[in-house]
């Protein structure tokens, strides 16, 4: 900072107080304060307590009860499974579909800064508008979608929702569908940003327009696609409204992911402390699933 | 690149050989033309069936049930009857008031708060600023599922369960520190010296903020209390656990609501969900470039 703001500043303190930086940013501080770190820390503390609304009316500490209820169910471990298959299959459509996008974006046309502008639609609207969009393009009866999948033999006669072994993948189809735009947008941000020098190098020495995506494009793209992965990754493993609004799980708990669980386990079962135990773990595991990823990005950069 | 225009060699003087010249760039650039055109229609059927649950959606409002269920994808009989019918529900209009509130309050409560904190941040060097910066973006790594509970039961306890004012401080953690992030690095496109200057000539700090510093962050402004207003709009899991009566539920919750109810007319859901999604989707077509360039901004150095 330059000496004539802190002399300013140092003069202006005096009168209004208006340069002391608490006054600023406690307001944001209080929020995040009292809106997320303290139920953080609730959440810890509910999470040693076994608390249930069926047999206690006030938690009391029980030690890691909760925790080896929560272990000990093998539902948790059904589901944990689902829920990584979830995330890698919601990432995976993510990239199969956004990076061929983006490449097609990047090349400058009339249309393409209002078709950027709009496929970022599903990413801003609602999940309880796509997930009775999709309910009934799904529809066994009527949905256009369910009868193209018929048509191709992937489904039977009514909608994947309602199949055991359809429901978790249809599901993962519109998760990835929705953050689509989102690492399509962060794509072509990194594209625009490679010097067309680099290309034109390129081909001066010989390389092809697929040596020049492999040699040139994705090693510049990778660090990009690597950390937007993490950051979707993530968004998908605490995932929650797409599933509970068309399926609840169901059927039988062929797509009940953790979000799910947690969700049951507090309001079904009346647990609060189990489901805390649960949120915990949800926390942790995310932590030992993220490090690695980084890890390995990073050292590719 | 101005250099390398004006050392662009000018045309040659013989007449013969600038009229080939001349032919040869214009068959290039009808080429060139020709391809811009195919990748232009690429980009957009790509769009298209892309974006085809959406049409469908809006496509499917404006359609009655039975041609809907018929299978027929071509709209023969198009008419608001849905949107009239939807309005006519008590619980719609009451939806429709209560998610306005709600998003209206917390995304402006949002803006402000991290206005000032992303001002200090990047204004002024403090002890503990480092950690202040963190505990803010703290926010952004702790999923919302994961304190759900705790925030549940604390909210029953103070009494702010069922009720639209506990709904609106719940929403406030939704776009803050996305809002922090992306103030601080608008604001640090904005030269100091430009305060400075209004400062020594005896403008006080919070003035030089107001005058100064605010109308150039305008666009950012509108971005940031945009995109919070769009994700308390379409919230979905606080609201269904923290409210229960039907006359304070929100949009989300009405349109599940709606769908029990009438789960079997396909055009008024399907209306409904355009009625939501609509205001947001122009909302963030006003946005839109300052929020993508951002994005961009963030990917480019230099």
């Amino acid at each position: 900072m330059s000496l004539a703001l802190r002399l300013a500043g140092g003069r202006f303190r005096r009168e209004f107080g208006g340069t002391n930086p608490w006054y600023y940013v406690t307001p944001a501080m209080v929020i995040v304060g009292l809106l997320t770190i303290a139920p953080l820390l609730y959440g810890i503390y509910l999470s040693f307590t076994n608390w249930s609304l069926n047999s206690s009316a006030a938690p009391q500490l029980e030690g890691v009860s909760a925790y080896r209820v929560v272990l000990s169910d093998s539902a948790f471990w059904d589901n944990l499974v689902r829920t990584i298959a979830w995330t890698v299959g919601t990432v995976v459509v993510e990239i199969v579909i956004a990076v061929p996008f983006a490449l097609l974006l990047n090349i400058r046309t009339s249309v393409t800064g209002v078709v950027t502008g709009f496929i970022m639609i599903p990413w801003i609207t609602p999940f309880v508008v796509l997930s009775y969009a999709w309910l009934f393009l799904y529809d066994g009866q009527s949905g256009p979608l369910h009868a193209f999948m018929q048509a191709i033999g992937l489904v039977g006669d009514s909608t994947p929702l309602a199949s055991p072994t359809a429901a978790l993948w249809s599901i993962i189809l519109i998760s990835g569908w929705k953050g689509i735009p989102f690492l399509t947008i962060a794509l072509l941000a990194t594209l625009k940003s490679i010097p067309t020098e680099l290309y034109e190098a390129g081909s001066i020495d010989g390389a092809g327009r697929w040596k020049s995506f492999r040699s040139i494009t994705l090693p510049l793209v990778r660090p990009t696609l690597g950390a937007m992965c993490v950051v979707l990754g993530v968004q998908a493993f605490y995932s929650f409204d797409l599933v509970w609004i068309l399926t609840q799980g169901g059927p039988g708990s062929s797509s009940t992911i953790l979000g799910i669980q947690l969700f049951q386990t507090f309001f079904t079962q009346a647990s609060p402390g189990q489901a805390a135990a649960l949120g915990t773990l949800m926390l942790l595991l995310a932590l030992v699933l993220i490090v690695p990823i980084l890890r390995a990005t990073s050292r590719r950069t | 690149m101005g250099i390398t225009r004006d050392a662009r060699p000018s045309l040659p003087p013989a007449v013969v050989s600038q009229d080939n010249r001349l032919r040869r760039t214009s068959e290039s650039k009808d080429r060139r033309a020709r391809q811009t055109i195919f990748v232009a229609g690429a980009q957009t059927v790509a769009a298209l069936v892309f974006l085809a649950p959406i049409v469908w959606m809006y496509v499917a409002s404006l359609r009655p049930d039975l041609d809907i269920r018929s299978g027929n994808l071509v709209p023969t009989r198009v008419s608001l009857d849905n949107f009239v019918h939807l309005f006519e529900l008590d619980i719609v209009p009451q939806a429709f008031l209560n998610s306005a509130i709600i998003a209206a309050f917390s995304s402006v409560i949002v803006t402000t708060v991290s206005t000032l904190s992303a001002y200090a941040l990047s204004r002024f060097r403090f002890r503990g600023r480092g950690f202040t910066h963190g505990f803010l973006l703290a926010g952004q790594l702790v999923p919302g599922l994961v304190v759900l509970v705790p925030i549940i039961v604390a909210f029953r306890q103070l009494g702010l369960a069922d009720s639209l004012v506990g709904l609106t401080i719940a929403h406030l953690t939704l776009g803050l520190p996305i809002a922090v992030l992306l103030l601080r690095n608008y604001l640090a496109e904005i030269p100091v010296a430009l305060e400075e200057a209004a400062i020594v000539d005896g403008c006080s700090r919070v003035g030089a903020l107001f005058r100064i510093v605010l109308p150039l962050l305008r666009p950012a402004l509108v971005a940031v209390t945009a995109f919070s207003f769009i994700l308390s709009w379409g919230e979905y899991v606080v609201a269904l656990s923290l409210i229960t009566t039907d006359d304070k539920k929100t949009l989300p919750l009405s349109m599940q609501y709606l769908f029990q109810l009438y789960g079997v007319d396909l055009g008024v859901v399907m209306a409904f969900g355009v009625i939501i999604s609509l205001p947001v989707a122009v909302l963030f077509m006003f946005i839109q470039r300052s929020f993508v360039s951002n994005l961009g901004t963030g990917g480019i150095k230099e």
